[in-house]
Parts: structure tokens; C-alpha cells; sequence
């Protein structure tokens, strides 16, 4: 057979067939494109700067689009050949040998084959550009992503496309080379068996989600969050497609044996249509729930951490600028005040005049930390004491002590306290009676009601205990005591100054690197200042990488997402379409199939997306635990997002739908 | 006035651009009286899927009206059609038209679901139909299970349950073999002892000696009809034969 003659007939072929041809091409397009977007991460320069986690996070990723590809061109590719198997018969009969068809298809699959990879390439650079440009413009500091244009991963796409085009193509061969032209030419029209029902699987699949949602709503701290999530996913993604699979199916047969639900139009043909297809589309539906249940969670849990890296810098550094003086030389408080405090807000004061910055709110007070000791009924173990029990139940607890006046002072409150009581600002629940004991002294408790964000804690994995003491003298009598136990280490009392400047960011980072090197050059014993944006900055260079990571890689499971889900209704379309015919011959009107239709494809829209919902709210306490790991995260911070991203996904997921319902119901009709 | 009334009847096909047209049907006229068991024959080509589309109200006549029972049929508005075909037509179909991913039994029941049918009068109306066409035993079966024979038997059940004025048949033995062909057309010549009106369209001698009457007919035209009369089976399949043979004789020569 001539190569051109060859030629010919691929490309008549395709044009004939440009109905599933056309779906084909742009679903094989849209994989190429995501398995490029997130292979040419992992050669990203930006990614590359993030250090070994995030390239391996990638590469784990690219390995999951990978193998989600291969499956999914596969499947697109059974839909396609179950519609052609039909002339490929009929060729067979008019006389064109098998060797002659498989070099037809060779032609064709080549054809899609550099069309999708082609198209794929250009669609997926010109996305990853927008995606880069589009989380560039939502962050708040400016990052250095550049979507960059790079051979090998665009290689790497194309060797592993040929490879799974290969194989479609090998399996096209294989399965025309062991059928006989009839069982061709009847090929698309072999009636499917009605699905059987599995209780064994039915019940390994509750089992299985059982124990992984078990596992989420047990779940009580951050390490053995981390260490079982993936146990957890497993357990549920395992569930899933067993339970869409069996559970499906026995629902469904329940319906059915119920007649006088059955034997009614809609559900008539809504769920012996669907209990037909089920066994092909479970494994379909069990994909879009997941790929889901994804979206939301890796979008939501990176939302949150963004959210709540604002709320970490905000109680990291609570004031624009900070500044911290120790009383290192044991000076009188009256002789530290005059010769170390005045003059450094003198400087700060001129310093501040003269930059393009305005000052206001400047503050200060005394305190004296002291860190890692032990709380033990009631009574404060310091660390140095030789009292400290060890073991893990035994938390370290981080002593913050003020004395009233400054307090008051601070926070323009009038509060007294009457000899031997204190005021504790408690988190934590750390004290369970109404006294506290210091070192050998009992003091009766009062709660402070109003504590000012910049006291509390900064860190969730560090509990601290806030407490007001009369007045500074009882402070250097407990500095007294303290100092008594090691030598070598000494607490100190320091003086907290804070003051708020107003300009840019560009302004505010430039006056901070200006103050931080006027401190060090007044050769002050340990000063320490901080700058809200110079800190934000800092700390958006980690948490920002990693959710920028996060938005792409849930952007990706979106494509995912559409993709399967365009895919599935064109194909149920075309299956449907012989069905819904024959039922119009024998008097089923147009209202009725659009009703019935309607009903089938609300189902096998909801059905994925409640399950998926679902998933995400029961993962909700695990993710919680492992977002504690990490950084801070509120409960109404989490469950916003959590709600926000599943509105949004959910419009989204309705969108799509919305569309290719409408395909679907233009192929039927 | 007659049962089914088919007069002057015209059908008219124009090409996409409106250039081209092909007359389906020139000028048709017959009636069926009710309890008659009628047969249109003809050649393919000859016009009979065309005027079967136009009795099933799928397809519009470019002239003249058909009437059954009273009912002119393009009176009918497009909404209601579907209830029509539903309620006054029963369908039997060359190729089946079973659905497989009903069993048979709710391949049967399908008419009777759309109509809304209580369940019990479902259950009440299929038993005793099922076991006359012989398929009690199969009604659980899907019909990928079940051979032709059955599959049409279920067909013509599904038709009957309904109780429709007109049954319209459209080639039912053209896939089966003769053994099960002839087990149909008994079971249609049975149906047609309890005065069920049925018209079928047939290419098959064969077929057509069960009915009572057979239509010619030929590029649009009704050209012929002979009656069966007191005749066995046998003697009027040989008269439908000869008729066939006198007809290719005279268009051969017609067209010479």
C-alpha cells in the first residue's frame, strides 16, 4: 500500500470522524499542557531556589499528572475505537489487509499525536504564563517568578507523550489483529451487561473510608497529623473508588426494586440509564471527586496559610517597628531609664523627623521573659531550678513578666492589685486553680480581660503565660531569685519600645535598614530591632513559595477536573443519543427526555461534588493539626477559606458543567 | 367513514438548497376499516417507509389528509404527538428498537411509565400478554440475552400493552428466520382474531398472506390490492405472488 494512499484514508478517516476526533484532540491537548506545566516546574529556577522539598513536591506531582494521563488518554482512546471499530470492519471486508489498517492508524495516531503535543506545548507555556502572572499580581510581596521556557521539559513531555501514544496505538493494533470483521462491524453496538452488585466491595470501601475518616476526626496534635495524613488519604482515596464502584450500583438496584418510585417517567429512565453505565463511569465519577476533593483542600489549606502569614507577622511583630533594650549591666531602673532609654528615643525621634516617615504611637514598657519553664501545679518550675521533671507531658512554658505600672501605662487601663495577687493573661488554660505560685511565693490570680494581640503568643507550638506583678521591685526580686540557681546565665529586665511609621513598603524597608544599622552603631549590649515589613518581607520569601506552589498545583487539578468531566458527558452523549432515539419512536417527548436527562446529570453532578465536599470537611481536623505544624492558623481564618474555596469551586465545577450538559444534551437530541 | 382514512395523499422531499426535489409519494388513497388486518407491499424505493412516517406522525404530508378514527392527524398539535403515538399507535420495528439496559419486561412496560400508569394495572395488563406471545418465562431477561424471535416478541408485546387503535408494523419478519417468522405472523394473525387494526408494511409473500388485504404499491401510487376473502393462507400467498410477478412484468415492460 502507497503511503500516500495511506495518507489519504487517515485524513478522510479523521474527517469523518471529526465528532470524537475533535473532543480527543482537545482533551489530549489539555494533558499535554498540565503534565508540561508542571514538569517545567521542577526545572524552574524559582522552585529550584525553594530547596529540596519543593523540587521533590514537583516531581511527586508530575509523577501523579503523569500516570492520571496515561490512564486518561487511554480511556479517551477506548471511547474513540469503540466508535470506529464499526468501518475499521467494513475496510477489513472491502479488501484492505490488517497491516494495511495499522498503517492507517499509525498515520492517524502520529497525526493526533504531534497535533495534541504541538498545541499542548503552546497551550500549557502560555498558561503556566498567566497562571505566573495571575498568583504574582494576588501576592503581596513581589516574587521573583519567571515561567520559564526551557528544551527539556518540553523533551521530557514529548518523550513521555510518544510513549503513551505508542502504546494507545499498539493496543489499537493488537485489538483489531484478534477480531474477526464481524465482530468488528457490530463492534460500537454489543449490548453491556447489566452491572453486578458486590456487598464484599460495597463493604471493604465503608471500611476503608471509615477508618480514614476515623483517622482525620481522632487526630489530637500537629506530629501524628503529619505522620497519618498519608495513611489517611490512602484509606479514603481507596474508599472512594470502592464505594463509587459497588455503592453506586447497589443504590441504585434499591431504587429500582422499589416499583412504585421505578415505574415513574423520570426515574425510569434516569436510573436504568445510569445503573447501565455505571460500571464504565464509576471509576469516572470516583476521579472527578477526588480530583475535587483536591482542588479544595490544596487551595484552601494554602489560602489559609496565606491568610494566616499576615497573622503571623502581625503577632511576630504587632508594631511597625520594636525595639528591645536589656538591662545588662545591672543598672538601677531610674540610671537605665536616663542613660540608656532617653537617648534612644532620642535618636529614634530624630532619626524618624528626618526620614520621609511619620512617627506615632510610640510605647514603651519594662518586662523581664523567662524561657522554658515548667508549670506543675500551679507553681512555676524555672528551668535552671534542678526541678524540672522531664518527660513528654511536662510542655515548656515561656513566664512573661510586667510590671502593673507599665502595663497600665501601655494599654491606658487603670487596673490595681492588692498585696500578694498578680494578673495572668492565660492562653492556654495553663493554670487550673485561682493562685500562682514564683518561687516560693503564692499570689492569688486575677485574669487579665483585655489583653492587648502584641502579648499573646506568637507561635502556637509555644504556650506562654503573661503575668502582672505589682510592681518592679516584686520583678527584681524574682530576677534575684532566679539569677541564684546557674552562674553562668543571668535573666535580664528589658525595656520593649515600639512606635508606628506610615509610608510604602519600599520606604518602610529602606528606613528600617537605616534604624537597624544606627542601633548597631550606638554599641548598645544587645539591642534588638525589628521591622514589621522588613520581617514580612522575610518571612513571604518561605510561605509565599509554598503557596504559590499550592494555587498552581490546584489550578492544575481544575484542568484536571474539566477535563474529565468534558470528556465524560460528550461520551455519555454519543451513548445515550441511540437510546433516547428508540425511546422518542415509541412516544417519549421532547420534555419528557429533557426532564429525565436532566435529573440523570443532576445526579452525576452532585454526586462527586457533595462526596467531595464532604471529604474536605471530615479532613478538616487533620489539616487543621498539620497547618499547627507549621504556622497559625485560626479556626474562623480555616473554615473561611474552607467555605469561600468551596462556593468558588463549586460555581466553578457548576460552570463547567452547566456547559457541557448542554453539549451533551445538543448530541442527544 | 372509514377507520383510517388515507387520501390524496402527497409527499414531497426538498433538497438542501431547494433545488432538488423527490416526489415519496405522488398521490395515495385507501382506507382501513377497523379489525382489519392490512398489508402495503412494495419494492424498496417504492414509497412505503415514507407513507408508514406519515401514518406514525413523524413525518408531515406535503398534500391531502390522513384521518384515524375521526382524528385528523395533521390537526394534531407537535406538543401532543408524542402522546398521540403513545396512546393511539402501537409500534413493531425491523431492528427491534429494544433498549439494553432494560430488562424485557421494562422494555414492555416503557409506553405504560410514560403514560403514568398506576403499578397494579401495569402488573394486571402485562401478565396476561406475555404469556399469549409466549415470553413469561423471559421477561427478567435482558435482550442482549434473548434471540430475535423473542426480542420481537417482546416488541410486539410493548406495542399491545398499550391498547392502541393502530398497530403499525414495519418489515417484523425482516430479521428473522423463517422459523421464528413464522411463529410472529401466527401470533399477529392471533392478535388480529381479536379485531386489533394492524397495518404492515413487509417485502415477504410470506408475511403478507396473514393479513387480510394487501396494498401494491409503487413509485407513490397504491396500484393494486387484492382481497383474501375466504382463501387459506396458502392460496392467497400464490395470489400475492402471481400479483407481484404480473406487476414486475408490466413495469419491465413499461419501462421498455
Amino acid at each position: 500500500m502507497k503511503f500516500n494512499l495511506a495518507l489519504k484514508l487517515a485524513i478522510q478517516n479523521m474527517k469523518a470522524n471529526k465528532q470524537i476526533y475533535i473532543p480527543f484532540v482537545i482533551s489530549a491537548t489539555l494533558t499535554v499542557s498540565m503534565f508540561y506545566m508542571i514538569v517545567s516546574l521542577v526545572t524552574n529556577g524559582f522552585v529550584n531556589e525553594q530547596g529540596g522539598s519543593a523540587i521533590s513536591l514537583f516531581g511527586l506531582g508530575a509523577l501523579v499528572v503523569a500516570v492520571f494521563s496515561f490512564i486518561f488518554i487511554l480511556y479517551a482512546n477506548s471511547f474513540l475505537m469503540k466508535r470506529r471499530k464499526k468501518e475499521i470492519g467494513l475496510f477489513n471486508i472491502l479488501g484492505l489487509e490488517k497491516k494495511h489498517i495499522a498503517k492507517v492508524i499509525a498515520i492517524e495516531t502520529i497525526t493526533t499525536f504531534v497535533m495534541s503535543l504541538v498545541a499542548g506545548l503552546i497551550v500549557g507555556a502560555v498558561l503556566g504564563q498567566l497562571v505566573f502572572y495571575g498568583i504574582d499580581y494576588v501576592l503581596i510581596v513581589k516574587q521573583d517568578f519567571v515561567f520559564s521556557l526551557n528544551v527539556l521539559p518540553m523533551l521530557f513531555t514529548g518523550v513521555l507523550f510518544a510513549g503513551i501514544f505508542l502504546t494507545v496505538y499498539l493496543f489499537n493494533v493488537f485489538n483489531i489483529q484478534f477480531s474477526n470483521p464481524i465482530e468488528l462491524l457490530k463492534g460500537g453496538q454489543s449490548g453491556e451487561k447489566e452491572p453486578k452488585s458486590s456487598p464484599i466491595l460495597f463493604i471493604l470501601g465503608l471500611i476503608s473510608m471509615g477508618m480514614g475518616y476515623y483517622l482525620s476526626l481522632t487526630i489530637t496534635n500537629p506530629t501524628q497529623a503529619v505522620v497519618l495524613f498519608a495513611l489517611a488519604v490512602g484509606l479514603v482515596m481507596l474508599g472512594t473508588y470502592l464505594l463509587f464502584n459497588a455503592g453506586t450500583i447497589i443504590v441504585l438496584k434499591a431504587l429500582k426494586r422499589r416499583k412504585r418510585f421505578y415505574y415513574k417517567p423520570g426515574p425510569f429512565i434516569s436510573i436504568s440509564g445510569m445503573l447501565y453505565r455505571m460500571k464504565q463511569h464509576a471509576t469516572g465519577l470516583a476521579n472527578i471527586c477526588l480530583l475535587s476533593a483536591m482542588v479544595l483542600i490544596t487551595i484552601s489549606t494554602t489560602t489559609a496559610l496565606y491568610v494566616s502569614a499576615e497573622n503571623i507577622v502581625s503577632l511576630a511583630v504587632p508594631e511597625e517597628n520594636i525595639l528591645s533594650i536589656s538591662n545588662v549591666e545591672y543598672l538601677s531602673t531610674s540610671t537605665f531609664e536616663e542613660t540608656k532609654v532617653e537617648p534612644i528615643l532620642k535618636t529614634v525621634r530624630e532619626k524618624t523627623e528626618k526620614s520621609s516617615l511619620e512617627m506615632s504611637d510610640l510605647r514603651s514598657y519594662s518586662r523581664m521573659t523567662l524561657y522554658d519553664n515548667q508549670i506543675i501545679n500551679d507553681e512555676m518550675i524555672y528551668r535552671y531550678s534542678g526541678k524540672i521533671v522531664e518527660g513528654e507531658e511536662n510542655e515548656r512554658v515561656n513566664i512573661r513578666l510586667i510590671p502593673l505600672q507599665d502595663y497600665n501605662k501601655l494599654t491606658g487601663e487603670s487596673l490595681t492589685l492588692n498585696y500578694g495577687e498578680i494578673f495572668i493573661g492565660d492562653q492556654t488554660n495553663l493554670i487550673s486553680g485561682d493562685t500562682f505560685t514564683i518561687e516560693g511565693v503564692r499570689y492569688q490570680t486575677e485574669v487579665l480581660e483585655k489583653m492587648p494581640d502584641y502579648l499573646k503568643s506568637a507561635s502556637p507550638s509555644t504556650k506562654q503565660l503573661v503575668v502582672i506583678v505589682p510592681d518592679m521591685n516584686t520583678l527584681l526580686s524574682i530576677q534575684r531569685t532566679v539569677n541564684d540557681y546557674n552562674e553562668n546565665f543571668s535573666e535580664f529586665v528589658s525595656k520593649e519600645i515600639s512606635w508606628s511609621t506610615n509610608g510604602s513598603q519600599e520606604e518602610e524597608i529602606a528606613y528600617a535598614e537605616q534604624m537597624s544599622e544606627v542601633f548597631q552603631n550606638k554599641g548598645l549590649d544587645s539591642p534588638f530591632y525589628q521591622n514589621r515589613e522588613q520581617f514580612r518581607v522575610g518571612y513571604y520569601d518561605i510561605t509565599g513559595g509554598f503557596l504559590f506552589l499550592g494555587i498552581y498545583l490546584g489550578f492544575l487539578f481544575i484542568i484536571g477536573t474539566v477535563l474529565i468531566t468534558y470528556f465524560k458527558q460528550v461520551s455519555e452523549g454519543y451513548e445515550d443519543r441511540v437510546r433516547i432515539q428508540a425511546m422518542q419512536k415509541v412516544g417519549l417527548d421532547k420534555k419528557m427526555t429533557r426532564k429525565a436527562t436532566r435529573s440523570q446529570v443532576v445526579w452525576m453532578f452532585l454526586l462527586p461534588l457533595v462526596v467531595a465536599i464532604i471529604h474536605t470537611m471530615i479532613a478538616y481536623p487533620i489539616l487543621f493539626q498539620m497547618l499547627s505544624f507549621i504556622s497559625i492558623v485560626s479556626h474562623p481564618t480555616l473554615m473561611t477559606t474552607f467555605g469561600v474555596v468551596i462556593l468558588a469551586f463549586t460555581i466553578i465545577y457548576g460552570v463547567v458543567y452547566q456547559i457541557t450538559s448542554k453539549i451533551y444534551l445538543k448530541i442527544v437530541e | 367513514m372509514a377507520f383510517l382514512e388515507v387520501k390524496h395523499i402527497r409527499k414531497v422531499y426538498t433538497g438542501r438548497l431547494g433545488s432538488k426535489e423527490t416526489i415519496a409519494l405522488k398521490n395515495v388513497n385507501f382506507s382501513v376499516n377497523e379489525g382489519e388486518f392490512v398489508s402495503v407491499m412494495g419494492e424498496s424505493g417504492s414509497g412505503k417507509t415514507t407513507l408508514l412516517n406519515l401514518l406514525s406522525t413523524l413525518d408531515k404530508p406535503t398534500e391531502g389528509e390522513i384521518t384515524l378514527a375521526g382524528t385528523p392527524l395533521t390537526a394534531i398539535k407537535e406538543k401532543e404527538l408524542s402522546r398521540f403515538r403513545r396512546e393511539q399507535l402501537g409500534f413493531i420495528f425491523q431492528d427491534f428498537n429494544l433498549l439494553d439496559n432494560f430488562s424485557l419486561k421494562d422494555n414492555i412496560l416503557l409506553p405504560l411509565v410514560l403514560e403514568q400508569v398506576p403499578v397494579k394495572e401495569m402488573e394486571s395488563r402485562l401478565k396476561p400478554l406475555v404469556e399469549r406471545l409466549g415470553i413469561s418465562q423471559l421477561i427478567n431477561n435482558y435482550p442482549y440475552e434473548v434471540s430475535g424471535g423473542q426480542k420481537q416478541r417482546a416488541a410486539v408485546t410493548r406495542a399491545l400493552i398499550t391498547k392502541p387503535k393502530l398497530i403499525l408494523a414495519d418489515e417484523p419478519t425482516g430479521a428473522l428466520d423463517s422459523k421464528s417468522s413464522e411463529v410472529l405472523m401466527k401470533l399477529l394473525a392471533d392478535i388480529h382474531a381479536t379485531k386489533q387494526t394492524i397495518l404492515m408494511v413487509t417485502h415477504s409473500a410470506r408475511a403478507a398472506s396473514y393479513s387480510n388485504r394487501v396494498l401494491f404499491i409503487r413509485d407513490g401510487e397504491v396500484y393494486h390490492e387484492i382481497y383474501r376473502g375466504d382463501q387459506t393462507a396458502e392460496e392467497f400467498m400464490n395470489r400475492i405472488s402471481q400479483a407481484l410477478l404480473f406487476a414486475f412484468n408490466r413495469g419491465e415492460k413499461n419501462e421498455i
